[in-house]
């Protein structure tokens, strides 16, 4: 059985995505998510920082702060070897939960 | 990196706050940025970042939410609002952490002493495979030291052994050593080569000994412990290689000990086995040697045993006039080293945990009590939203606090009673003085307290968390007692829990006491008050033992104390009473029918000089005692004392009979018995009186024994002048009244009931304040009811006896289980037990009696306070 829920695929959006772009802050994340979906996923934009903190607490993620590219200091997210792991175990459980959706639709 | 940053920034939470809220600030305004980048005018682009965000305080207070869910944040707020609801009940805090400091305390330091004492490792190699080996006779209780030749055969014989070494500390145990103009005596030993690197011993300085020292007419050379080292020298570098006088003759220094590590503890100077005088080293008489070994890796000492035992059997048949019946035992050094302790410090260590149990039993009854009192704000704050998981943080952290506060105070308690404890520790029989002086408050006993006092906390936070209510609407329904019903059964548990296990540390603690009272109404034989003894060893060549110069100077000596004012009379002896005479001997009744070889009697000798017994007090019974010609004209002759009468010579007239010693010899001594003087416990007064042979003589070595009309200790002075002024350099030491000498042998025994007495009254205190408060709240509790029954009719008399019923039924079935137990944990303590059952009627009846008294007016105070209740006001209080 796949655990998923909406929550777990929130995370997998950001740990997929910081897995494709190194570190990167919030703000970052959210635009990466929206070009890379080609506007198909929007996120409520402040529900984003709950997660990185959970996931920084649960030590999948590390954060420091740093100049953005517009000279703004913010908090930027990078994945860590534990992130790294918890990713595969994401994507796996997400390609289940995909198959077995599929699966019923087909039946149906 | 970062986690550091959280660790450090968890310190306060504003600082949190802050860092959240630029995380925050900086989306929103990257949003902004790119907003009016996209040709928004200003406040539209403001607007919109906000809007796709979400309310930023609402999310801001989400974050924080996560990071300070579990964090140290949260933990330091709680023990602060701890704090403060300890604060706010002094009265509960204070009887908790009292209770806890007195339980922790007691614990932390009878366990500094078992970890001491039994567990810390002991500064030698391989200890756990060290034995002492030490021959048995039937006649003699314990193990003894073996005769030089036997030595070398086990040594030589046996299988089991990597290493076998010998020592030898018997008498003189001192020899005299002078250097740079001073007279001391020192503690001598005579060892093998093999002693040192059997315990893995490596000199700090120098060397110790080589195989060539084990050969007859070895070198002069002596290894010193690092303490002696210190003493007598100022821990001089060069010693190595210089000479020093003992006894007379030149040693050389070769070898420096590290710190702590002298075996046996006492031991000064070390100087070859093979110095040993000649007689001693020729024949299977003198028993002088002591044999460490360590087993070979894998062997049992059941194995070893064995293979000793074949040995000794083997010289038994060869030498059967001096071996027959000899056996051999193998101790494990531990085992030695802690002698009788053992089981005292056992028995201690299991009363102590008892009344730690009774003491945890107690505060768990008060938190019970005051669970029950919160529970309502309990059920108000779940209904406000407080998860299970943060009420019990709050509860434990409180606990915690209550259980460090008194794990700190019982600590300082126990640092206060370390030194007793050490003190009478150190005068037990048989243990090693530097495991006793290793009782302290180190790391490992600091973390076994801290561990217990980590342990007691989450238990009793546990407890009143079963006690909040899963029906929130029962909690909070006013005047209701759905839930105290089963409140009260458990807290009644609890103190029947409670008194059960004070009568188990009532009774184990009047046993010892009983034992200890019989043990001090022991008759020593003698008068022990103005009684001073103190010892002086001659310097050997200068003087030897049964000598004309020897005697001259006694004699000399006496002459001139006699004359003091204070002293009444003075005596000599080769061992200080209440002391066993390193002297033994076989012996034959000349007359009496033959016996086979080895199967010859032994008795302790003495040598004394004529006025010992007046000086002592023992009573001449028949005969005559010892007159200064007989050491003059170094005559044989007996007195013996009543129990050897009465073992060997009776039927005979003791005055008409000879006793033979050197019966081993060709040609034995006769020696007729001139005198019988009565009985002394001459091996102190947990022993019978043994058979005892009295010689006259002086040896280098004396005992010299003072009787005073003033307080002994103040001659002491007078005898080291006197002294002084027969001979400059000599040293007295080991001065002592009898008085302390008898004091001193039951230190242990004193020591052991004194604090089994207090383990019991504080388990006594503990469960009586358990028993006040249930019966209190109870009270408090059945108030309406209390009020209805008085509506009704009933009287004072009724409800004081129905609240006393109450307890009487908690302490009957407390003293019924705590009996059982009693009787199951005497049996562990019956080694230390004098002359008293393990199932003593009035220790019994005292414990009983005790509790069920105690119980009574712990029950009687809520009880009448029940009586008096105003029923009017009872029923108008809900």
């Amino acid at each position: 059985m796949a655990k998923s829920d909406l929550q777990g695929t929130l995370d997998l959006l950001v740990l997929k995505t910081l897995s494709q772009t190194g570190a990167l802050h919030g703000y970052g994340i959210v635009l990466h998510i929206q070009t890379a979906s080609d506007e198909l996923l929007r996120i409520e934009e402040g529900s984003l920082y709950p997660a990185l903190h959970r996931m920084e607490q649960r030590g999948w993620l590390s954060s420091q702060w740093a100049l953005s590219e517009t000279n703004r200091k913010a908090k930027y997210y990078k994945l860590t070897a534990a992130g790294r792991k918890q990713l595969e175990t994401s994507e796996r459980d997400f390609e289940q939960l995909v198959k077995g959706v599929r699966a019923m639709f087909r039946y149906a | 990196m970062s986690l550091f940053r959280r660790m450090w920034a968890l310190g306060s939470r504003a600082r949190i706050d802050r860092e959240i809220e630029d995380e925050l600030n900086a989306h929103i305004q990257m949003r902004t940025a790119d907003n009016a980048a996209a040709g928004m005018p200003a406040a539209e682009a403001r607007r919109d970042a906000v809007l796709r965000f979400g309310n930023p305080t609402a999310m801001k207070e989400r974050v924080a939410g996560v990071d300070t869910a579990l964090s140290i944040d949260n933990l330091w707020n709680d023990i602060r609002f701890a704090g403060r609801r300890l604060r706010k009940s002094p009265g509960f805090s204070i009887t908790a952490i009292l209770t806890l400091a007195l339980g922790i305390g007691a614990t932390t330091a009878i366990f500094s002493a078992a970890y001491a004492v039994l567990l810390r490792s002991l500064p030698f190699q391989h200890a756990d495979r060290i034995v002492t080996i030490s021959e048995t006779h039937p006649q003699i209780a314990g193990g003894g030291e073996v005769t030089f030749p036997d030595y070398l055969d086990w040594h030589s014989q046996q299988s089991s052994f990597e290493q076998m070494a010998g020592y030898s500390i018997v008498s003189p145990e001192t020899v005299s050593l002078v250097w740079d103009g001073h007279a001391e005596q020192v503690h001598k030993v005579l060892a093998s080569s093999s002693l040192f690197s059997l315990l893995g011993v490596k000199p700090s300085l120098g060397r110790t000994f080589v195989e060539q020292d084990d050969y007859p007419n070895a070198n002069h050379v002596a290894v010193i412990s690092a303490e002696a080292w210190q003493r007598y020298f100022g821990a001089d570098r060069t010693i190595i290689g210089r000479n020093v006088d003992l006894n007379g003759v030149s040693y050389s220094i070769i070898g420096v000990l590290p710190p702590a590590s002298a075996y046996p503890a006492t031991g000064e100077f070390w100087m070859p086995l093979s110095l040993m005088d000649k007689e001693s080293q020729a024949s299977r008489v003198w028993h002088t040697v002591n044999v460490l070994g360590r087993l070979k890796p894998g062997v049992e000492l059941g194995q070893a045993q064995a293979d000793m035992q074949t040995t000794a059997a083997r010289l038994a048949r060869v030498y059967p006039a001096t071996n027959r019946n000899i056996g051999v035992l193998l101790t494990p050094l531990r085992e030695q080293l802690v002698g009788s302790l053992r089981p005292a410090v056992l028995s201690l260590m299991g009363c102590v945990v008892l009344v730690l149990l009774i003491a945890c039993a107690n505060v768990a009854n008060l938190l019970l009590a005051r669970a029950a009192a919160h529970l309502r704000e309990v059920a108000v704050r779940q209904a406000l939203g407080a998860s299970r998981l943060r009420l019990f943080t709050q509860s434990l952290s409180e606990t915690l606090l209550l259980c460090l506060l008194g794990g700190v105070l019982g600590t300082v308690f126990a640092s206060f009673t370390l030194p007793v404890l050490r003190m009478a520790f150190a005068h037990t029989a048989g243990a090693d003085p530097s495991l006793v002086q290793s009782i302290q408050l180190n790391i490992p006993v600091l973390l076994v307290t801290l561990v217990v006092c980590l342990f007691t906390a989450i238990l009793f936070g546990l407890l009143p968390m079963l006690k909040t209510p899963r029906k929130l609407a029962e909690a909070l329904r006013p005047g209701d007692r759905g839930s105290t019903g089963k409140q009260g059964r458990s807290r009644s548990a609890l103190v029947s829990a409670e008194i059960a296990i004070a009568i188990v540390v009532l009774f184990l603690g009047s046993l010892l006491l009983r034992s200890f009272q019989k043990l001090i109404r022991i008759d020593p034989g003698f008068r022990t008050d103005h009684l001073l003894s103190l010892e002086i060893t001659l310097p050997q060549p200068r003087y030897e033992d049964q000598a004309a110069t020897t005697s001259h100077f006694y004699e000399a000596l006496i002459d001139k104390l006699r004359q003091s004012p204070g002293i009444l009379s003075v005596g000599t002896t080769n061992a200080v009473p209440l002391n066993a005479s390193h002297s033994m001997s076989r012996f034959l009744i000349a007359g009496a029918a033959p016996l086979a070889p080895g199967a010859f009697p032994f008795a302790q000798i003495r040598y004394v000089s004529p006025d010992l017994f007046r000086t002592m007090g023992l009573g001449l019974m028949q005969g005559r005692g010892f007159e200064l010609k007989d050491i003059e004209n170094n005559a044989n002759l007996f007195v013996i004392n009543q129990a050897f009468a009465q073992r060997y010579l009776s039927g005979r007239d003791p005055l008409m009979s000879s006793i033979l010693l050197g019966v081993l010899s060709p040609h034995p001594d006769k020696i007729p018995v001139i005198g019988v003087v009565s009985n002394a416990r001459d091996l102190g007064v947990e022993t019978d009186e043994e058979p005892e042979l009295y010689l006259p003589g002086f040896g280098t070595h004396a005992v010299i024994l003072l009787r005073t009309n003033i307080d002994p200790a103040s001659v002491a002075a007078e005898v080291r002048d006197a002294v002084r002024q027969l001979d400059p350099n000599q040293p007295i030491y080991h001065v002592q009244t009898l008085d302390e000498v008898l004091s001193d042998s039951l230190a242990r025994q004193k020591m052991t009931a004194v604090l089994l007495g207090i383990f019991a009254l504080l388990a006594l205190t503990l469960a009586s304040i358990g028993i006040y408060g249930v019966v209190a709240y109870s009270v408090t509790q059945r108030t309406r009811e209390i009020g209805v029954r008085m509506a009704i009719g009933a009287n004072r008399a009724t409800i004081l006896l129905l609240i006393l019923r109450e307890a009487v039924a908690l302490t009957g079935i407390g003293i019924v289980a705590g009996l059982v137990g009693a009787f199951v944990c005497a049996h562990f303590v019956s080694a230390l037990l004098f002359q008293t059952s393990s199932v003593d009627p009035l220790s019994i009846g005292v414990s009983v009696f005790a509790l069920l008294i105690v119980a009574m007016l712990a029950a009687v105070l809520p009880a009448s306070r029940a009586a008096t209740i105003n029923p009017m006001e009872a029923l108008r209080s809900e």
